[in-house]
């Protein structure tokens, strides 16, 4: 009997040993290879913990803050966590070539890292969809609603 | 007028269901069968019902019925027809009514075949699927009914999400999709079905393998679709990014290979029942947490979660069927006993048992990685993702043990091995797979002493020291692939020789009739080859790229890898239902071959008529060993400019074309037999001990 037992018991002592490693090797490398989603002021206040991780950015590309090298794709712009001039914002470089929706104004996402230098670096720039795709409310007005698509603030 | 009908048709195909599942689950229970004919109605009418509603709802589509609520959200004048048609399935409720017609196929192909022939716990089985049918219909005619009426119509919809209507791809790949999902209810059905049952005999195996064959080829072939999909269309320059989207589909899939194979051990060692049921519980389980994930919103934003009227709705069910399955194995536990017991893990069965192992393995990280941001949002209100390295770290040293195992394990006999014939078997093929991977590591050398320069010695060792995780993962793959190849394709031929010296028999003859001989064997092994060519696509394709982007001027090229993209200039077009700037561009190759792609051949920006953002379409030159990948970032009309992103994609086409594989493997696999079936007394198919079939006329 008692050897007809251990068998069965060992093998889930070793499944449950295997699965705890598993899951801790998982946690770690969860915890490795996070992206956190941070606006400027957002990350602006995590102090030096922003320098090193992936982060995703997500703002507004602040009006006349774009300068773009077309010769060298270097384009440099400030995302700004709003529209208003008062508003936190964090320099942003890039080394590629922007979509075509990029513009002053727009809502964009970077993804990247921060460093001392206070440059953000990015070879990921994503232009929000602002106009996430939505369907018109039943009866809802066809002028009304092809104007929440095109309005240009990002949503929050 | 459409609407009263079509909700009319929901309404009675929930009535259906949940009569089927009242008096399959409670007269299967009390074990009065004389009530089976009822249940086998109940799910004709279900399966009726809901295809008549799926075809009420096409009707509006067409005849762009806008007091139909599904029609004002999705339809359009100005939509091509196919289209219109596709667009059942672009949103929300269209799809999840989509899913209600599928269930009713199934239910009704499933009650419908073994109509006369079947196992005692055919009702409970009907009943359980049912039930989980009765959830559907109930979501369709609740919380995601599509069948609202608008008080004041107007004259022109806004039409389907223009990423839906951007390629072929799209009208095809969500049904194959739905259909593995959706599949997963009848082995799930079978399963729960003979264990409330109580009758574990050889009965339910049979046709529960065959039907989780049905879903999972689906299931493989929209994963793929998927992918070209987003290769194909979305222009990012990939096909698999771990989106939690993406994930949802991958998961049962897991599980559900995963079973197909511990259902051999259990056929023929009759033990791994209870993680058998396990697994085969669990796939259909992660089929409705896929469908959970990818339809409340819930991976938008925690937040967006709470809006969706549906993702409640799927928390309850999925919480009930997980105490439900718990229980039901836990009562039923006892005739979940092994009769025989793993000897060693040198054989056939040990290898099918890693196999498993690594498949949960990874199914757990992957569902890890995919929920760990939605814990992380709805406990501490912190939006994280989890980057695609987790998955990638994690799940690509589980695929090489897997494709490893895949050469390994037909050669291990059943019960235990004599290690000198496994030697020598083992032989060949791992002389193959070294030599593989040494002819991919000469050629990636010579190509890298191409572009760096550097002398040979000096070369050899930054080449060496060059090789990350990525390359050397890659290296594996291929020496692998080799392996498993030159073993897989051994186990098909080898009877078909045998035939040849024996019968003297044709090649194709011997090969032909040793595969009717061995239909699960034959089909299984065309799907490993498959399997092998996808690993190794994956391989290729994501260590062997290579990326560059420029901005252009007419006549200018830039280099991507040993190709050239030259821009030729700007174009503009106009579809019925769309307008559209093109870059014209050509691809010069290495010999100076030059390949035009043109206007709606070339990488485009599709503006539609009511969405404000441009849908990019990239231009793909594909070639057997490579594809040359264009996409337009963006174009200046006054300065005759374009910006590309370019790659180069060494056999990333070997994904697509492992589909026939799959499918015609799979097919030949769940073949049924017949003359097996004409030759033998319907009772001959079950042990005697269990009573046989029962056969019911009705």
């Amino acid at each position: 009997m008692k050897s007809k037992l251990t068998g069965p018991l060992l093998a889930v002592a070793a499944l449950a040993v295997a699965g705890g490693a598993l899951a801790f090797i998982a946690y770690g490398k969860i915890g490795d290879n996070l992206v956190y989603y941070w606006s400027a002021g957002e990350m602006l206040a995590q102090g030096s913990k922003a320098y090193g991780p992936t982060i995703r950015l997500g703002g507004v590309v602040q009006k006349g803050s774009v300068e773009w090298n077309q010769e060298h794709t270097a384009l440099t712009f400030h995302v700004a966590d709003g529209k208003d001039e008062t508003a936190k914002w964090v320099k942003v470089a890039c080394d590629q070539v922007p979509p075509q929706m990029f513009r002053e104004n727009i809502g964009v996402v970077v993804e990247g890292t921060y460093d001392q230098t206070q440059v953000f670096k990015t070879n990921r720039l994503m232009v929000n969809h602002s106009n996430e795709y939505r369907a018109p409310k039943p009866g809802e007005d066809m002028k009304q609603w092809q104007k929440t698509l095109t309005d240009e603030a990002p949503k929050s | 007028m459409n609407s009263t009908l079509g909700y009319g048709l929901v309404l009675a195909g929930l009535a259906c269901a949940a009569f089927g599942a009242v008096v399959g689950l409670y007269t299967g229970l009390t074990r009065r069968e004389s009530a089976l004919p009822w249940v086998q109605a109940a799910v004709f009418g279900f399966a009726a019902c809901m295809i008549g509603s799926n075809l009420v709802m096409v009707e509006s589509l067409l005849a762009h019925d806008f007091s139909v609520k599904y029609v004002a959200q999705v339809g359009s004048r100005s939509t091509p027809t196919i289209f219109t048609i596709v667009s059942l399935w672009s949103s929300l409720e269209g799809s999840i009514l989509f899913w209600g017609a599928i269930m009713g196929a199934y239910l009704f192909a499933f009650a419908f075949i073994y109509r006369k022939e079947h196992g005692r716990y055919m009702q409970l089985s009907l009943g359980m699927m049912s039930a989980v049918a009765c959830f559907f219909a109930f979501l369709i005619a609740g919380p995601a009914n599509p069948w609202g009426v608008v008080p004041n119509p107007l004259s022109d919809g806004p039409g389907p999400n223009p990423l839906l209507q951007n390629h072929v791809l799209m009208i095809i790949h969500p049904p194959m999709l739905y259909m593995g999902f959706v599949g997963m209810t009848v082995p799930f059905g079978i399963a729960t079905g003979a264990l409330l049952r109580g009758e574990l005999s050889d009965s339910w195996l049979v046709p529960l393998r065959k039907w989780t064959l049905v879903p999972w080829t689906f299931l493989s072939v929209g994963i793929i679709l998927g992918s070209w999909w987003a290769y194909a269309v979305l222009g990012w320059g990939g096909y698999w990014a771990w989106d939690p989207v993406e994930n949802a589909s991958f998961l049962p899939w897991l599980t559900a290979t995963a079973f197909i194979h511990s259902a051999m051990v259990l056929e023929r060692k009759k033990s791994l029942k209870l993680w058998t049921l396990a697994l085969c519980m669990g796939s259909f389980l992660l089929t409705i947490v896929g469908t959970f994930m990818t339809r409340s919103g819930v991976f938008n934003s925690v937040h967006s979660f709470t809006q969706s009227q549906i993702g409640p709705t799927f928390l309850v069910f999925i919480a009930l069927l997980l105490v439900f399955c718990i229980a039901l194995l836990a009562v039923r536990g006892h005739l979940l006993v092994a009769e025989s017991q793993l000897k060693t893990l040198v054989s056939r069965e040990g290898s099918i048992l890693v196999n498993n192992l690594v498949f949960c393995a990874i199914t757990f990280t992957v569902f890890l990685g995919t929920i760990f941001p939605l814990v992380n949002e709805g406990l501490l209100n912190k939006k994280i993702t989890v980057g695609e390295p987790y998955f990638n770290t994690m799940a690509l040293p589980g695929a090489l043990l897997m494709l490893f195992l895949m050469g390994v394990g037909p050669v291990l006999p059943w019960g235990e091995a004599d290690a000198r014939i496994v030697r020598r078997q083992l032989l060949i093929p791992t002389v193959v797979g070294l030599l593989t991977a040494l002819a991919v590591f000469v050629w990636r050398y010579q190509l890298f002493l191409g572009t760096s320069g550097l002398p040979g010695g000096e070369g050899l060792v930054r080449f060496v020291v060059d090789q990350h995780a990525d390359g050397v993962q890659a290296l594996l793959a291929f020496g692998f692939a080799g392996f498993v190849s030159v073993v897989t394709l051994r186990e098909l031929l080898l009877p078909a020789r045998e035939r040849m010296r024996e019968q003297k028999e044709s090649p194709f003859t011997a090969f032909m009739r040793s595969a009717s001989r061995s239909r699960r064997r034959t089909g299984g092994y065309i799907v490993h080859l498959g399997i092998v060519s996808i690993i190794v696509a994956i391989a290729a394709s994501s260590s062997y790229k290579v990326h560059s982007t420029a901005r252009l001027e007419i006549g200018k090229a830039m280099p991507v890898g040993q190709y050239q993209v030259r821009f030729d200039g700007l174009a503009n077009g106009k579809d019925p239902h769309r307008d559209w700037t093109a870059a014209n561009i050509t691809v010069i190759g290495p010999d100076g071959r030059e390949e035009q792609h043109h206007g709606k051949d070339a990488p485009r920006m599709n503006f539609y008529e009511r969405s404000t953002d441009p849908v990019g379409s990239p231009s793909v030159h594909e070639m057997v060993f490579r594809d040359v990948y264009v996409s337009l970032l963006a174009f200046d009309p006054k300065l005759n400019t374009a910006s590309f992103n370019a790659w180069v994609f060494p056999m990333v086409g070997w994904i697509w074309y492992a589909i026939p594989f799959l499918v015609i493997g799979s097919l030949i696999a769940m073949w049924p037999d017949r003359k097996k079936r004409a030759a033998l007394p319907s009772a001959a198919l079950v042990s005697p001990e269990e009573g046989g079939l029962k056969a019911q006329a009705p």
